[in-house]
């Protein structure tokens, strides 16, 4: 009786919590319809925003801009993440510890401090603002999280084939791309999927490093605050996280069903 | 038979150093020049039309006493404080429970759980922000319904307090407290559970001799992991709080743009660097930097 009480208490619990974390979810969606510009209470329901999402240019501008600064951003930090990875972990040389740390620096570090701290040295060095002092500032920002994902892996996995590989006479490049590269790729996917999304998500370095022509998505809402955020805005939220759900879904469709393909043959 | 890195130890290839030069470098360029340069600034003066001039004062640091920036400060303190606590506090359950849940049930259902905790976070953090707002504010959904059902005279005021504040800041970072306690009670080892009730333990005894000190470094790495960006994310106090509650991130921000004092902002700024080394270091103590990533990998 007590286990059957004890496992209740347990599943309200979790359910109230998703339920807090989703609240504010469902009111985005649900007040991407509102009938008001301002969007601060309920007025009615009208698809008008969704279409006015699609012709407003100036949105179409925005979501590009974050969308180029978050592609370019992953890209950077895939490469250097992944091989700054592969070099820590294999090789060993003086200052390897202290390297190692200073990699997680950014992750505990608030970004105010760096945003400040970049925007302070653009500005010493005379170099402009806008898209490319931002993608620099979200390098730094995505970095940790890719190091770290890609870490993981190789900390665990075998690396007796990749002896096996030059054993067999492959050359330390074509082992690294046939060998170990397909062996972390979990790894450096999940940390580029992290580190594109915080990249489409971030304001505070965005704030200090953008300058008046760069608008990112989160840029504008944060401008916007003040006035009431438009349904326009909770109009593409709403479907920036159903494409999120979607894509996870087809791929782990995809995923499940390359394993039934596997298995027949 | 099975070698990884973690046993094998390292070669000393130096061709392959050439691995680590674009990271070196972006570390250099990004993370320690920057930093060094607020570092410098902070102990340079301020110059009557602002910004920062380069002779050497310390009259930055020495405003950190200055009795009108006192009173922010420390509230700011309190405020990360507090929401430090309650994410504990809230999360930890949130992590036993489905790290209990999904001890027996099939693996998919732990990934799905993670899964549908870390979904909302695809959406914008300052929309879902908003939202509190649009739920929150003195017309808002909560004070209309709470109004309709008789329950309250006037609305109630939630929005541009300390309290809402809180709230934003403990909203904002729940996934990343979670995962990592999750792993930590995910690795427990349950036989030690069961030898401490062989033993007679009761299974609160249990549960603070036993499960709460062994997954210490998940919840260490949770607190660090709430606390730091609760002192700086001043989006959520501007969104929540209307600008009346200052956080940290809030004044070194200030800084920067109205107030123009440079070598203040960065005398804070270096004061934040150095309260996060101080518990990263304090946090290797307790557990591996690795971990400190927790689910996240």
């Amino acid at each position: 009786m007590r286990k059957k009480l004890g496992k209740i208490i347990k599943l309200i619990y979790v359910c109230l919590m998703y339920a807090f974390i989703y609240i504010p979810v469902v009111v985005m969606v649900v007040f991407s319809f509102n009938d008001q510009r301002s969007n601060k209470q309920w007025i009615g329901f009208t698809t008008k925003y969704y279409t006015e999402l699609f012709q407003d240019q100036s949105m179409w501008k925005i979501l590009s801009t974050s969308l180029t600064i978050a592609f370019v951003t992953t890209l950077i930090t895939m490469v250097v993440g992944t091989l700054g990875a592969v070099g820590l972990v294999r090789y060993k040389f003086r200052g390897r510890n202290m390297l190692n740390t200073s990699i997680y620096i950014p992750l505990i570090v608030p970004g105010v401090v760096f945003g400040v701290a970049l925007m302070c040295l653009v500005s010493l060095l005379h170099l402009p603002k806008g898209m490319y002092a931002v993608i620099g500032g979200h390098v730094v920002l995505t970095l940790p999280y890719m190091y770290m994902t890609v870490r993981t892996r190789l900390l665990d996995f075998d690396c007796s084939i990749e002896e096996a590989s030059m054993d067999l006479g492959a050359n330390p490049i074509q082992t690294f791309f046939r060998v170990t590269l397909p062996v972390i790729m979990p790894g450096v996917v999940s940390g580029a999927v992290l580190a594109f999304s915080i990249s489409l998500d971030d304001v505070v370095i965005t704030d200090f490093l953008a300058g008046p022509n760069c608008v990112t998505l989160p840029m504008k809402i944060y401008t916007s605050v003040k006035m009431g955020v438009s349904p326009e805005i909770n109009a593409l939220s709403t479907l920036i996280i159903f494409a999120v759900i979607a894509g996870t879904v087809l791929f782990r469709c995809l995923m499940s069903m390359k394993k039934r393909v596997k298995r027949i043959h | 038979m099975k070698k990884t890195y973690r046993q094998k130890g390292r070669e000393r290839n130096p061709w392959i150093l050439l691995l680590l030069v674009p990271l070196i470098l972006v570390i250099l360029l990004l993370v320690v020049i920057p930093l060094v340069y607020v570092a410098v600034m902070s102990i340079m003066t301020r110059p009557a039309n602002g910004g920062v001039e380069f002779t050497v004062s310390f009259h930055g640091y020495q405003s950190l006493l200055d009795v009108t920036y006192l009173g922010a400060l420390v509230n700011s303190v309190k405020i990360a404080f507090i929401s430090t606590i309650i994410i504990l506090l809230i999360c930890y359950p949130m992590a036993y429970f489905m790290a209990t849940a999904t001890a027996k049930a099939p693996k998919k259902w732990a990934s799905f759980m993670i899964l549908l905790l870390i979904l909302p976070f695809w959406t914008n953090g300052l929309v879902k922000l908003y939202s509190f707002v649009i739920l929150l504010n003195t017309k808002g959904i909560l004070n209309t319904l709470l109004m309709n059902l008789g329950i309250i005279k006037e609305p109630l005021q939630i929005l541009y307090t300390d309290g809402a504040v809180i709230l934003g800041l403990v909203y904002i970072v729940i996934p990343f407290a979670v995962l990592p306690m999750y792993s930590s009670i995910e690795k427990l080892d349950k036989s030690l559970l069961e030898a401490s009730a062989d033993l007679g333990a009761s299974h609160v005894k249990t549960f603070f001799k036993v499960t709460l000190p062994l997954t210490s470094p998940g919840i260490f790495a949770a607190a660090v992991i709430s606390f730091i960006p609760s002192l700086g994310s001043y989006f959520v106090s501007d969104i929540m709080g209307g600008g009346t509650t200052l956080i940290l991130g809030n004044i070194i921000k200030d800084q920067f743009s109205e107030s123009r004092n440079w070598p203040f902002g960065s005398a804070l700024s270096i004061i934040l660097v150095l309260l996060t080394i101080i518990l990263l270091h304090l946090y290797n103590k307790v557990g591996d930097l690795d971990d400190l990533g927790g689910g996240i990998a």
